[in-house]
């Protein structure tokens, strides 16, 4: 369900606005535009406040019995009915729809080939649903809900799939192109809610162990929506908590950074490869999904005397695509617990969980090569001491993958913390080590926090290096301050960030390999202000602007390359109605173009002049109109940098964007 | 073997302090008064001890990771559902503005919950951030984005849904942009039964 704008706002550096990120944080965090949405009722006549205000009169001072009967009578009043936003309700069924549209045209990616720029895109969600508030019995909940996709490539696919520019697609060619119109039933869920139970069926999230374990939903920064397609059963009791889930891991097929269509993870599956019906459609099963990776977990958690919640758990993977070495499937087991009390003695919250996982083990005869065991662990520590904040936290992550590879695009099945900020790479993320302590003091008559952030891991980029020592060590160390504050009274919100960051070789490389090193200082600033002297229209103004920069160096062998990238953003807001913007983003990482601007000079590696050029300015301006109750339509124009961007763990090379995007998104 | 016992000590001084927190009678679980910010016998909910007239189906763990039921204590009540996370500033800055309108209307049957939906890598910033922003009112946690995506499929923030005092949806809103509140304060005014 990812969008190309997605609001993923966020006040930190943006290390990468993408396409997916951008446009959140330009309407959202950055500008502080993000909605603004219109009050306006769906339906309904509205309760009269003088109504209101006589149902509601005091009962103090009236005669004994007077009062009583005044008492008898509001007790017997029906409830007051607020108009409703949604659509009309049918008994005590209440349908809902949700609707967004795409038109977009990808006008230039700067990847050096002709084939993929210059084409536009219509893509619609269609979701909809019923829920019904259930009062009989102990049964409380009844939702049912799907979600219908649909994309159309209007110009055809001919031109997309011709790598090679040959203008002719070859069966080579079309056997690897991923442009296609496409439409299928992505989402279904059925949802009951019971006092002592919760069951799903079809498409859900999951979560276990703040992640550490097993967890399943949407990354949007990166694009990648996801879930388990399946049944899960949560039962409630008083002292424990079951979850039982079984299912086939499903993604959203569109990706919004490219329109190019995903598989479903692991598809596909060996079950499948002589069911052609199942199989009969390249990307996965139009209808439902199946024949993907396959996912059974169990956990359950338990309340302990002294409020102390002890939870364990346990899962199989069985990933339906062949080892290439092998030809045999690969699959995992992991088993772990967490333990995590709150307020310990009010001011300390602790949760430790560790996972290990058992990789391949039915190769344990024919390849005792292909077993592996991996361990992730975690913990954290919230200690409040009056307005002071501590927070300790640690990762241990060692080959500690829940999915087939690391690949960029597979679908990662846990997001063990990082404790790295929304706008960094994070490398090596299933093979990591290290604390993080981040110290807070607030004014709370000022509303204003202090606070510093340190970061520290030791990490390998390959799985079965060292990470700790050795030429393959490596090392990140992380450290920004800042300020946050808020006058509500004045409507102003401000925030101030500075930090330096190091990612390099812990040991001095041998001659001749390449020494790996990168420097980075970085710096924010960011204000949203309500003009509250300002009266035009019968608008609320405000104004937001943000400036975040960081000038990179990369040092590789003998070659150190230097670069600024960051974003100028400015937003007016005319609250409840319109958001317009203007991102002046920008990057000198690569060579401009002869004729465009250059920031500094940059030249091409080893000195030639036939490199791939990337201009340095992305200039973008955005506007937004909202209307009814969250329903809006938003227009940008302009460039977006790409640029590797990650989320929890799972990374990916965002491509850049040159073109126009328009959604439309309708909520009823 | 030294070295063994004081691991042993410190872990056992460690669980022992878990366990056997002075904190611990503090929470009530599935009671609105707990799961604020704040110390949970601090938070008010502007309520009175009476029977409650509802109780809702919406159960979250709150900040202290006890269960929280939605209670509607007069049929008048409204609640407001509001989705934030740690790293979205205009949510934040929409629960700030949020914070004085909920402490003037609490006593006309205003509910606000403020609910984190921040994942993994988020989630262990939430009390620091509640703490830094003196919210009073609860705070609960959706971590699989369940509650959000039934009431805003797209799963976007900021956004809130407004529930009457039986949970029906009489409001939802995506986006914050400052100005919102005085609308959404006007709405609340006429909907709300007049102050006592």
């Amino acid at each position: 369900m990812s969008k190309p704008y997605l609001s993923r706002p966020t006040g930190a550096p943006v290390r990468h606005l993408s396409p997916f990120a951008l446009a959140g944080a330009l309407t959202a965090g950055v500008q502080g535009v993000h909605a603004g949405v219109s009050h306006t009722e769906a339906s309904g006549a509205e309760t009269s406040t003088a109504d209101a205000t006589m149902v509601d009169a005091s009962v103090e001072g009236l005669e004994g019995g007077e009062a009583e009967q005044r008492e008898r009578e509001e007790e017997a009043r029906p409830p007051r009915k607020v108009p409703s936003a949604q659509l009309p309700a049918m008994g005590k069924a209440q349908p809902w729809v949700n609707n967004t549209t795409w038109l977009e045209y990808f006008s230039e990616n700067y990847n050096g080939k002709p084939n993929d720029d210059g084409f536009y895109a219509v893509v619609n969600y269609l979701n909809f649903g019923v829920d019904t508030r259930l009062k009989k019995g102990d049964f409380r909940f009844l939702s049912i809900s799907t979600r219908l996709d649909g994309q159309m490539l209007p110009m055809g696919t001919e031109a997309l799939c011709d790598f090679n520019n040959d203008a002719e697609v070859s069966p080579q060619e079309a056997a690897v192109c991923a442009y296609d119109n496409d439409a299928r039933v992505e989402r279904v869920l059925l949802r009951l809610e019971h006092k002592r139970f919760n069951l799903f069926v079809g498409d859900f999230n999951v979560n276990f162990g703040r992640g550490v374990a097993l967890s399943v939903r949407k990354k949007s920064n990166i694009g990648v929506d996801s879930t388990i397609k399946g049944a899960r059963l949560d039962i409630k009791t008083k002292p424990l908590k079951l979850t039982g889930l079984f299912g086939v891991g499903n993604r959203q097929q569109s990706d919004s950074a490219t329109r190019q269509l995903f598989q479903d993870p692991g598809y596909v599956h060996a079950l499948c490869e002589d069911l052609d019906p199942l199989v009969a459609n390249e990307y996965g099963n139009r209808l439902w999904t199946m024949c993907s990776d396959m996912i059974g977990a169990v956990r359950a958690e338990a309340k302990l005397p002294g409020k102390v919640k002890l939870a364990a758990h346990y899962g199989n993977m069985w990933f339906g695509l062949l080892n290439e070495a092998t030809d045999q499937h690969e699959a995992l087991h992991f088993v772990g617990g967490d333990l995590s009390r709150a307020r310990i003695f009010g001011k300390w919250s602790f949760f430790g969980g560790a996972t290990a996982i058992l990789r391949n083990y039915h190769h344990k005869e024919n390849h005792p090569e292909l077993v592996e065991d991996g361990l992730g662990a975690y913990v954290s520590n919230n200690i409040s001491l009056g307005n002071l904040n501590l927070l300790i936290e640690g990762k241990y992550y060692d080959n500690y993958v829940l999915s087939r590879d690391t690949a960029p695009l597979t679908v990662q099945y846990t997001e063990a913390p990082t404790l790295e900020r929304e706008d960094q790479q994070v490398p090596a993320a299933a093979n990591a080590a290290g604390p993080l302590l981040r110290i807070a003091y607030t004014f709370p008559k000022k509303g204003i926090t202090l606070y510093s952030n340190t970061l520290g891991y030791a990490f390998a980029y390959n799985n079965d290096d060292d990470m700790w020592y050795g030429q393959d060590a490596m090392r990140v160390l992380h450290a920004f301050v800042g300020m946050d504050w808020d006058d509500t009274e004045r409507g102003t919100s401000f925030k101030l960030v500075g930090g330096w960051r190091w990612e390099g070789h812990y040991e001095p490389q041998p001659e001749g390999t390449e020494r790996f090193d990168r420097k980075l200082p970085h710096a924010e600033i960011y204000l949203n202000q309500a003009l509250k002297n300002v009266h035009w229209g019968r608008f609320q103004h405000s104004v937001n602007f943000k400036f975040d920069w960081r000038r990179e160096t990369v040092f590789k062998t003998d070659h150190a390359k230097h670069f600024h990238k960051g974003n100028l953003l400015l937003g007016y807001g005319l609250s409840p109605y319109v958001a317009v913007s203007f991102i002046g983003g920008y990057s000198s990482e690569f060579t401009p173009p002869d004729d465009a601007i250059s920031l500094h000079d940059q030249p091409c590696p080893d000195g030639g002049t036939d490199c791939g050029r990337k201009p340095h300015l992305w200039p973008g301006a955005e506007i937004r109109y909202n209307f009814l109750s969250s329903s809006f339509i938003r227009v940008f124009a302009g460039r977006q940098v790409g640029g590797l961007l990650c989320a929890n763990g799972s990374c990916r090379e965002l491509p850049d964007f040159s073109g126009a995007r328009a959604d439309l998104v309708l909520s009823f | 073997m030294a070295t063994n016992s004081a691991s042993i000590l410190l872990l056992s001084a460690t669980f022992a302090a878990i366990g056997c927190s002075s904190s611990g009678a503090n929470g009530v679980t599935a009671n609105p008064d707990d799961g604020s910010a704040s110390d949970a016998s601090e938070a008010d909910d502007g309520g009175s001890t009476d029977a409650p007239y509802a109780t809702l189906d919406i159960t979250l763990p709150d900040i202290n990771e006890d269960d929280f039921t939605l209670v509607s204590r007069t049929k008048d009540d409204l609640h407001i559902l509001c989705f934030w996370a740690v790293w979205c500033t205009p949510c934040q800055a929409e629960l700030n503005k949020m914070m004085p309108m909920w402490e003037e209307l609490k006593g006309r049957g205003l509910n606000v919950y403020a609910v984190s939906i921040d994942g993994p890598d988020s989630a262990a910033r939430v009390p620091a951030y509640v703490q830094q922003s003196g919210w009073k009112f609860p705070i609960l946690l959706d971590r699989e984005t369940a509650f959000l995506t039934r009431y805003q499929p797209n799963a976007d923030v900021p956004f809130y849904v407004i529930l009457d005092a039986d949970g029906e949806i009489v409001k939802t809103h995506q986006g914050y942009v400052k100005g919102d509140m005085k609308t959404l304060h006007k709405y609340l005014d006429e909907k709300l039964p007049a102050a006592e």
